[in-house]
């Protein structure tokens, strides 16, 4: 495996960091991980730097990249907003990537608003035959707040923590039930809509896999409630859902990156 | 801005230069060192800002990954304090090879001040000041801090009680992670030696002391070293340490201005 620094884009303003794998495999996707919020292209935990490790082990030639403004790369020319630059950025990683390995096929992957950025370029760009999304946009379902509420009110701890918070004058949102780190300040579209763009990537035979940590727990806790909320459509085979209850948002744990990695290894095929 | 590997073919280091503006003749070069693990990420960009505030100053500025971490080779339980002190220097002798400067001064934040007070008691040529932004100087006292942080962190994001989330991670090795970074033998070995008993030689000629609120005993010893001490308070100083400035624009502009300063004056 070795590992190469690259500048790419307009004026060569972006820059990020190629992980090879030894002997390239022509029928293996090109692998590119977006920044997960502002956190610069190692990722949180340094989770980008062993993922892009490991996938180049199993055979993938991975690209972790920062967008405009972010990490390495120098800031864009006013003009575009936020997600229209963040997908400008990346479909140009997508030109480097073809230009120097082929017309292979395109996984994006990305954690939060990396997820956000990876799903909106795949409904502009048809090189984009994958999409690995860690905690991308969840919608509210019965089901899941009922069972989280449930759970919580099992834990008698729970209560003495907070009251505990309380009593000592702590500030009353950090750490109570309603304030989680799920999705900052990202707007999600309607879901709907976002069905709809969903119906549309899979028709496209883009294959998707969605990831939802504990983060999310209030929204959703159990794989079926993906397929509930969105009933009225058919994804087929082409959109896995999973919920990793026992995960967090970031992949603290070093059991939980190694279960992200091995659940990464099936859904590619490493 | 160049970003570059250097250090071992084998296993290459990640560093990134940032040439002077206009070089000024008595302003040093600067070594950026790297605190460890998830303070390492949260500290990435106001390095990066203030690289770029000191090259505009007129300071040649390197900031690099040690092995086993960032950018550079190794997986995380490469990481070890003997090899991170080798690689302070290997960066130090980088920076004067590409620079061409006659003097250099290191910033050592959080647990890269400790590493960089150990790299100092190697006498490299051309170091002519230490800057320590509230330093660690008690390895062994730091592991145990970042053990409790990461219970305490599993505690409020899956809102358990630590008890319940020692429980159910009792076939779990929790002295091999912190924070999402694995521990790794060589470095559980070795934290110990990070401690002030072993500085025992002058570290620079002039050292600066960004106070974190425990730098009593720190100042002390290296008085008795012959080193000019330099103490500044900052308020602002430990606020991009916590998650929610990972994901915020903001640093802290006092902070920056004051490195800018004393760094400037290590000469």
């Amino acid at each position: 495996m070795r590992e190469e620094i690259i500048q790419f884009g307009d004026d060569n303003r972006l820059m990020g960091v190629l992980t090879l794998c030894p002997e390239t495999v022509m029928d293996k996707p090109l692998v590119i991980i977006l920044n997960a919020g502002i956190v610069h292209h190692v990722g949180p935990n340094r989770l980008h730097v062993k993922l892009a490790r490991h996938l180049a082990q199993t055979r993938f030639d991975v690209l972790r990249f920062d967008l405009s403004g972010l990490g390495e790369s120098l800031p864009a020319p006013p003009g575009k907003g936020y997600e229209e630059q963040s997908i400008a950025d990346t479909r140009q990683a997508i030109d480097m990537m073809q230009e120097r390995f082929g017309e292979r096929q395109i996984v994006l992957a990305g954690i939060c608003s990396g997820a956000d950025n990876a799903y909106r370029t795949a409904l502009e760009d048809t090189r984009v035959t994958g999409l690995i999304l860690l905690d991308p946009y969840a919608y509210q379902n019965t089901t899941a707040q009922i069972s989280d509420l449930a759970k919580r009110a099992q834990d008698p701890e729970r209560w003495k923590r907070l009251a505990g918070r309380l009593l000592s004058g702590a500030d009353e949102g950090e750490g109570t039930d309603e304030v989680m780190e799920d999705d900052n300040d990202r707007i999600p579209p309607e879901r709907e809509v976002f069905g709809q763009q969903l119906q549309r990537l899979t028709d496209r035979s883009v294959r998707m896999l969605l990831l939802y940590t504990s983060s999310v727990r209030h929204l959703i806790n159990a794989s079926n409630q993906f397929q509930q909320t969105f009933r009225e459509f058919d994804f087929s085979d082409n959109l896995e859902v999973e919920v990793l209850s026992h995960v967090d948002h970031t992949y603290t744990e070093l059991s939980s990156q190694k279960e992200l990695m091995s659940r990464l290894d099936g859904w590619l095929g490493g | 801005m160049k970003p570059f590997h250097f250090g071992p073919t084998t296993a290459p280091l990640y560093g990134v230069f940032h040439p002077a503006h206009q070089q000024q003749g008595r302003v040093p070069a600067v070594l950026l060192c790297n605190p460890f693990g998830v303070e390492a990420i949260r500290a990435f960009r106001i390095y990066r800002i203030l690289a770029e505030k000191l090259a505009a100053a007129g300071s040649p500025v390197l900031r690099f990954d040690y092995t086993g971490a960032g950018n550079s080779a190794g997986d995380d339980a490469a990481f070890c304090v003997a090899r991170a002190v080798e690689d302070i220097l290997l960066a130090h002798k980088e920076l004067v090879d590409i620079s061409g400067a006659a003097r250099v001064a290191w910033l050592g934040l959080r647990f890269g001040g400790g590493l960089a007070l150990l790299a100092s008691q190697h006498k490299p040529r051309g170091l002519g000041g230490l800057c320590l932004w509230d330093p660690v100087t008690d390895g062994s006292a730091y592991l145990t801090e970042m053990h409790d942080a990461h219970l305490l962190e599993l505690s409020r994001v899956f809102d358990e009680s630590e008890k319940s989330i020692l429980t159910k991670r009792q076939q779990v090795d929790l002295s091999a992670e912190a924070m999402g970074f694995a521990i790794g033998p060589d470095m559980q070995a070795d934290i110990p030696d990070l401690n002030l008993n072993v500085i025992t030689e002058r570290p620079a000629r002039r050292v600066a002391v960004i106070a974190g609120g425990h730098e009593d005993a720190l100042t002390a010893h290296l008085e008795q070293t012959g080193a000019k001490i330099t103490t500044h308070q900052d308020e602002e100083s430990q606020s991009w340490n916590t998650d929610a400035a990972l994901n915020a624009f903001s640093v802290p502009r006092k902070t920056l201005d004051l490195l800018v300063e004393t760094l400037g004056g290590l000469r």
